[in-house]
């Protein structure tokens, strides 16, 4: 039964794997933090790991799709970072997927339905 | 003293390309401090608090090889196939290439039977080292220069499909049989004319009694070579049939029956031999020498006649499946 469960949570990962791209781009329309936007994303229902999202923000940042700002005005210097505009374009991009499969799978389960009614 | 946290920041930083290095050290120290207040205000310890989030974040130097985006792994599967191939096909030409160089060298230097096996085998094995070495490094430093730019080192289409063979006979498989029964063939006249084992005093002598010549060993020379034509049939019909099954078992047994009641008689190995061992007694009729060589010959002999008749029940069975069920 366990090792059902596992393959139905590897399956759900996989699902979900670029999903937190999409959730980072659109979150950090607002400037954000690492911390804070772990926080904000666990909030959403984003379960994402520390040590998954840290290095993914820097990727999408080498990407060119967030930009970084250090602020130093507090007492703990902290890194911002915001979308950029090709970051924006990714987000739109993902985003019209996004719908695209949704809309698909909702045909899909409807047709089966209709099918079934006969 | 340094801090968990310090220890844990310093080790991810170390692995981290110098001019990232001091951002993601800041970056990441900040972070965990973040991830520990939230910890402390919910109620935890600040002990405890430390340990849990960096218990969290696991090994540092798996996180500093995300942070870089450096693979962690040897060869990655852009380039495992081909490397596969290369190795295997590198290791099956130049291996036996290495071994027949080391063998026919050390014939020349006149080492003896042992000798020679020995310098065949370790060339062999030194030779598969390096090939497996090279061929790695090879690998390992296309994968990370990205050398293709993630294309595949040799494309693939369509025209490179194999033609659909129904034989489960692999050359893989009959040329190391021959090659096999070759060595049997040479052993057994090379320990007669070059003998290398010890006998009484100075004297080499061989290991196989020297009377069996007048009959018995040539007969066994004319099996091995029924043997390497039955080897090759076996190839040209492509899979184990009853016919094969039947002929395997002839010859097994034409064999297996002589040498067996030979070697229980004591007449199978060379008396001289056995008294340089200082054990006569091993070529007295019944002795446990005897004994164990036919009962050993009796054993391998009785295991390959049920393993072709297994394998051919098994092929037949193959092909009718084939025929009555044709989607598995």
């Amino acid at each position: 039964m366990s090792s059902m469960d596992d393959v139905t949570a590897a399956h759900l990962q996989e699902l979900r794997r670029g999903t937190v791209v999409l959730a980072c781009l659109l979150v950090l329309e607002q400037p954000g933090y690492g911390y804070g936007l772990l926080d904000t994303l666990s909030r959403a229902g984003f379960e994402v790991d520390a040590n998954t999202l840290y290095p993914l923000l820097r990727r999408l940042e080498r990407q060119g799709y967030l930009a970084s700002e250090w602020n130093t005005e507090e007492t703990r210097p902290r890194k911002f970072y915001r979308v950029s505009e090709a970051g924006r374009e990714l987000a739109r991009t993902l985003t019209a997927d996004w719908e695209r499969l949704d809309r698909a799978i909702a045909g899909m389960t409807s047709g089966m339905a209709e099918e079934k009614k006969p | 003293m340094s801090t968990l946290t310090d220890r844990y920041v310093a080790a991810a930083a170390c692995g981290v390309p110098e001019r990232q290095r001091l951002d993601v050290e800041l970056e990441l120290r900040a972070s965990i401090a973040d991830e520990i207040d939230a910890r402390i205000e919910s109620g935890e310890s600040p002990v405890a608090a430390e340990r849990a989030v960096l218990t969290a974040m696991g090994d540092p130097a798996r996180l500093a090889a995300t942070y870089s985006e450096r693979p962690q792994y040897l060869i990655g599967p852009e380039y495992f196939l081909e490397y596969q191939r290369l190795l295997v096909t590198l290791l099956a030409v130049i291996v036996p290439i290495l071994v027949a160089i080391a063998v026919v060298l050390s014939i020349g230097e006149n080492d003896g039977f042992g000798g020679v096996f020995g310098d065949g085998i370790t060339a062999g094995i030194f030779g598969g080292i390096q090939v497996v070495f090279w061929t790695t490094l090879v690998f390992v430093i296309l994968e990370r220069s990205n050398a293709t730019q993630g294309r595949p080192l040799m494309p693939w289409s369509l025209d490179t499909l194999p033609n659909v063979d129904q034989r489960q006979m692999a050359v893989g498989q009959t040329i190391p049989s021959l090659v096999m029964l070759a060595l049997f063939a040479i052993a057994i006249v090379w320990q007669e004319v070059a003998p290398f084992v010890p006998g009484t005093g100075d004297e080499r002598v061989p290991v196989l009694n020297p009377d069996l010549w007048s009959f018995w060993l040539p007969v066994l020379l004319v099996l091995l070579l029924a043997e390497a034509v039955f080897e090759v049939a076996k190839y040209r019909v492509g899979r184990w049939t009853a016919p094969l099954a039947m002929v395997n078992t002839v010859l097994n047994v034409a064999f297996a029956v002589p040498f067996a009641v030979l070697a229980w008689q004591g007449d199978l190995v060379n008396p001289r031999f056995l008294l340089g061992l200082d054990w006569p007694e091993g070529a007295e009729s019944g002795s446990p020498l005897g004994m164990a060589i036919a009962v050993g010959i009796a054993a391998v002999a009785t295991w390959d006649v049920v393993d072709g008749w297994m394998n051919s029940i098994r092929s037949s069975q193959r092909s009718h499946g084939e025929r009555l069920v044709p989607v598995l």
